[in-house]
């Protein structure tokens, strides 16, 4: 008997992404993972997996599914107008999905990337710890690459006698930062830095460019890196370093003076100074921003960043924002 | 010494800015006492050049404490306490169907193709760090002969277990991709395999001394790792010897 599901197409880019991979920076290879955390483990927590479950993140243009048993499935991130047998389904919120049914994803409104979960998770044996598709590397996920047409995944088979809590989001706007920002493109988004580590590299004019200026998300944008256009950024002689480690959401500056974001498939190691730290926070609303947003940078402490992060993890600890569905 | 904060992930130990086994050795020393230390399963640590980047979660781990505790390791080090990393043996095929780019190597230096082997099986190669591809060492200690520009015509594909040299670099390509350094050989040990319980062969902080070996050789020891064995650890053991 056939269980799981079949991709009927793939949209644009549709890959299976869990946290990461932890511990393997220092040889060469990328963490990857979901671009948009928050949503991720949201899509997890409404099927009642544990958080770092994996999922497939599709992006800007999602795929159709086909489902070959019955599952529980919740969808997160971006609007992509989902539809079950044509008929549209509801977002941040637990679904029983039953066997025949297809599921279709459009374009993305709102945001960039999609997350969506099953209940039990994906069954695929995870490499170096992690269940994310290496693309560059082409190794985890499925055959480590992007999910194709005529592909079919494994899912846990639903156990009837145990129904799954159905859950729903009271609040997603609270929960996810980008919900707060218009639906429509071109938006303006803060996105706070902290400095360093190479920002003495740079004039004070430059960092008073980054500061005030807005920047624009390059089409060249992708998983690897956010790519932005707009003001040259001043540095004093040049932006070469020995190269050295990169961190998820370094802001490098290349020999343009333009500012590139690294995100979850980023090189580990690059020889561009870096002038400042997206904060950790920041790092989701970024993925989901999509080319021709505007950027506004602000700069804040270390200690301001942790201050956002605790109380950020502390609302998701507490898990208020679900509610049983249908109370 | 310097540490600087990533954002609010971590920080970058950052030490003289220049490339040197002196300042690497201080740099491997502080990576291996934090894999050593109780928090080392917190910890995303990429070591480089002249710095090592420490990676945690803020909640998880204490940024003043372990601020703290890297000064502290650091005030009792000592340069003569220089670790060495393990030694590799790679055996190389320096003969023409994986050398390409000998002649461009043996024109651009004058050398011919016995001394230019010679140039590069005699030194210990620092592995300084890795990364640019998984587990591509990026190798300190080529022979300043030897230093070849990278070709004007970059390849679109370059055979996994190549070696060359790119200025004054020299390195193995541990999976097949794009590329512009000059080819001189190829090793049939794999430096990357996903399938291995230690995908990596090497640590930034090992050495690597090239050996060179016949096309036959190289055949033989293809056939045993199509056969499953594990080449690395039989080149170890065969190759090891007498050095």
């Amino acid at each position: 008997m056939d269980v799981g599901i079949e991709i009927i197409s793939s949209g644009a880019l549709s890959s299976i992404q869990d946290l990461g991979r932890v511990g393997y920076q220092e040889y060469g290879i990328a963490p990857t993972g979901a671009c948009d955390e928050v949503s991720m483990i949201l899509a997890n927590q409404l099927v009642s997996n544990e958080d770092g479950e994996a999922v497939i993140e599709m992006t800007l243009y999602g795929g159709s599914f086909r489902f070959l048993q019955p599952v529980y499935v919740a969808i997160t991130g971006a609007d992509m107008s989902p539809v079950r047998n044509k008929k549209p389904v509801a977002m941040y919120e637990t679904i029983l999905m039953q066997r025949d049914d297809v599921l279709e994803f459009g374009f993305a409104k709102g945001g960039c990337r999609t997350y969506l979960s099953f209940s039990g998770g994906i069954l695929l044996p995870p490499v170096m710890g992690s269940k994310s598709t290496n693309l560059s590397c082409k190794f985890g996920g499925l055959c480590g690459r992007e999910l194709r047409a005529f592909d079919q995944l494994n899912l846990q088979p639903l156990e009837q006698e145990l129904p799954l809590f159905q859950l729903k989001m009271a609040y997603p706007n609270r929960i996810l930062p980008f919900c707060k920002f218009s639906f429509f493109s071109p938006r303006s988004i803060p996105i706070r830095l902290v400095l360093g580590p190479q920002a003495e590299y740079f004039t004070e004019k430059g960092i008073e460019t980054l500061r005030n200026k807005p920047y624009k998300i390059s089409l060249d944008s992708n998983r690897m890196a956010c790519k932005l256009e707009g003001d040259p950024v001043e540095c004093i002689r040049n932006t070469d370093i020995l190269s050295d480690g990169i961190a998820l959401g370094s802001v490098q500056i290349s020999s343009n003076g333009l500012p590139i974001i690294m995100l979850q498939d980023r090189q580990t190691i690059g020889g561009y100074a870096k002038i400042a730290t997206v904060i950790s926070v920041d790092i989701p609303l970024l993925a989901q921003l999509i080319p021709g947003d505007l950027v506004n940078f602000m700069i804040v402490t270390r200690t301001e960043a942790l201050k956002v992060l605790k109380r950020q993890l502390h609302l998701r600890r507490r898990k208020a924002y679900l509610k049983k569905k249908g109370v | 010494m310097k540490i600087k904060p990533i954002g609010d992930q971590g920080f970058l130990v950052e030490f003289e800015q220049e490339i040197s086994p002196v300042i690497h050795g201080k740099i491997i020393y502080l990576y291996r006492t934090l894999k050593a230390s109780k928090l080392s399963n917190h910890l995303e640590l990429v070591p480089s050049y002249s710095s090592l980047l420490v990676l945690f979660h803020p909640l998880l781990v204490s940024y003043k404490k372990l601020e703290k505790q890297i000064y502290q390791s650091m005030k009792e080090y000592r340069d003569e306490e220089r670790q060495q990393g393990q030694l590799f043996h790679i055996p190389v095929c320096y003969e023409e169907d994986f050398g390409q780019d000998m002649e461009m190597v043996c024109s651009h230096t004058g050398y011919t193709r016995e001394e230019v082997i010679k140039l590069h099986t005699a030194p210990q190669y620092l592995i300084y760090m890795l990364g640019f591809l998984p587990g591509f060492p990026y190798l300190g200690g080529l022979d300043k002969i030897l230093h070849t520009p990278r070709l004007a015509n970059p390849r679109t594909k370059i055979p996994a277990g190549s070696v060359g040299i790119g200025g004054a670099q020299t390195g193995i390509y541990p999976i097949e991709s794009p590329g512009g350094w000059q080819l001189i050989g190829r090793t049939p040990v794999k430096t990357y395999d996903v399938n291995r319980k230690e995908p990596i062969l090497f640590k930034a902080g090992d050495s690597i001394c090239f050996v060179p070996i016949t096309k036959h050789e190289f055949e033989k020891l293809e056939e045993r790792q199509i056969k499953g064995e594990n080449v690395a650890i039989i080149c170890q053991e065969e190759y090891g010897r007498g050095h």
